[in-house]
Order: structure tokens, then sequence, then C-alpha cells
């Protein structure tokens, strides 16, 4: 469960970013910047990420159903601190992979590293965070929402003579 | 999709069955489809957007024929993998209290069928511009 709960969550995350940068019209620039071997592995960083992420937050939330003993309040703290977390290990790792990206490519130097090093780890790490945050809250709700169309699947269908 | 599109058949067909003898089979293969079918989005995802990766600058407009059909593509595996998140908690939660229900597992994999086979006509669709 933790698995396909992590995955929806990369998987909707970026088919909505992707909806909406191509409806805009920013979606051909950003992806024409990016090689496909680097843009893979950045949804892979995502995708793994992600799937840890939920880990943390619904760990010991599960006993035998999805449905949990934990508040649902606790949870969507718990998510939102998490969804943070994760946003700050993404951007770490969009940073390791675009300096291999650009090393490769021999177009990087050291001083370049340094000044990149420094954005990331400051206002990038602070901005990274307070997304990753919101998107955390965003998913908690959307989960929450899921469990209990669920729960009324099961009940409706459970009640049918 | 391939993997998507024969599991949900499957496990839509053994439902309709609704032989009782079959139903902890039912539920086993659930979970297994389960597992294939997040697998399954995440990497028709990475690949996509790869593929998109690869138009670069020639990426066509969104206002155009194939942008629209596009963005209604994106729009349906969205909704796809929205819809999917309750038949997976109910599977898990079948699983856990060993009481699968035939009729609702086919009629939850009946309705993921209907939808990935929508998906891939627009597919076809993209595909032909």
């Amino acid at each position: 469960m933790i698995f396909a709960l992590g995955t929806f969550h990369a998987a909707a995350l970026i088919a909505a970013l992707v909806v909406v940068l191509y409806a805009s019209g920013g979606l051909a620039s950003l992806l024409s910047g990016l090689s496909t071997i680097a843009g893979l592995v950045l949804f892979l960083a995502l995708w793994l990420t992600t799937v840890w992420s939920t880990n943390r937050t619904l760990r010991g939330a599960i006993t035998v159903a999805p449905w949990t003993s934990v508040p649902p309040d606790t949870l969507i703290a718990r998510a939102a601190w998490r969804g943070g977390v994760n946003g700050v290990i993404f951007l770490a790792c969009v940073g390791l992979i675009l300096a291999i990206s650009s090393a490769f490519n021999g177009d990087l130097a050291f001083g370049v590293i340094g000044a990149g090093f420094l954005v990331f780890a400051t206002v990038g790490a602070a901005v990274a965070f307070v997304i990753g945050f919101v998107v955390g809250l965003l998913f908690a709700g959307i989960d929450l929402a899921l469990v209990s169309a669920t729960r009324a699947i099961l009940d409706e269908k459970k009640s049918r003579p | 999709m391939a993997a998507i599109l024969g599991g949900a058949l499957l496990v839509w067909w053994l439902g309709l069955r609704r032989d009782r003898d079959d139903a902890g089979v039912i539920i086993v293969v659930a979970e297994r489809y389960e597992w294939i079918f997040w697998a399954a989005i995440g990497v028709q995802l990475m690949t996509g957007v790869g593929n998109l990766g690869a138009f670069g600058e020639a990426l066509p407009s969104p206002s155009s024929g194939w942008g629209t059909k596009l963005i209604v593509k994106l729009v349906a595996v969205l909704a796809l993998a929205v819809l999917s998140v309750p038949r997976t908690l109910a599977v898990v939660a079948m699983a856990a209290a060993k009481q699968p229900r035939p009729g609702l597992l086919s009629a939850l994999y009946g309705g993921t069928t209907v939808m990935v086979v929508g998906i891939a006509g627009v597919a076809v669709w993209l595909a032909h511009g």
C-alpha cells in the first residue's frame, strides 16, 4: 500500500505539473534544456524519495486494513512535515543529478559548483521545504478523501441485499 | 500498458465467474496486480515525459489539435491514478480481512479496464496526428 500511495503521489504530481506547464506553454523550453537520461533519473529520484516519504508518514499508522487508528490531524501534520523534508531531499538529488549531467557534458567549472551549492543549500532548500510542505498537505487531504471514498464503496456494497 | 490492461481484464473475468471456491485466488491475483499496476504507472509516466522531451522546442502548441489530444490523455491518466487508489485500498482491506468480494472486485476492475481502453484509444488517436 505504501508503494502504491507513494507512486500515486509522484505520478499525480508530475502528471498535473506536465498538464499545467504544457497548457501554459512552458513545457517545451523546460524539457529541451534537460537530457533524456537526466529527466528519467530525476523522475526516478522523485519516485524513490516520495515512496520513502510516504513510508515515514504512514509508519505505525497502518494496522490490518487501510484504516488507521492515528487521528487525521496527526497524519496531516506528519504528511506536511514529511512533504517538506521530501522537497529538500529531492532538491539535493536535482543538484547532484544536474551537476553530474553537466560534468559529463563538459560545461561545469568548480566555481559554478560552489555557487550552485550555496544557492541550493540556503534559499533553494527553504523554498523546496515550503513547496514540499504544501504538496504534502494537499496529498494528505486527497488521501483522506480517497480513504473515505473506499470506506463508502465497501460499506455500500456490503449493505446491499 | 499491456500489463495494466491484461491484469485488469484477468481480475475482472475472475470476479465475474463468482465461484466462491475461487474467491481466495482472486484476491491473491488482485494483490499482485496492484504492485504491477503502480510500477507500470510510474514507468509509463517516466517514459511518457521522456518522449515529450525528445520533441524539445518542436513540441506542438497546446492550442493545436494534437495539443488538445495530449491534454485529454494526460488528464485521463491523472484520473486513472486518482480512481485507482480506492481500488487498491479496497483490495488491501479485503486481503487483510480475508473476506474477498468477487462482485465488488469485478466492478472495480471492470471500471479500470474501461478507463485503460479509453486511454489506449486516445494514445492511438494521438499517434496518428
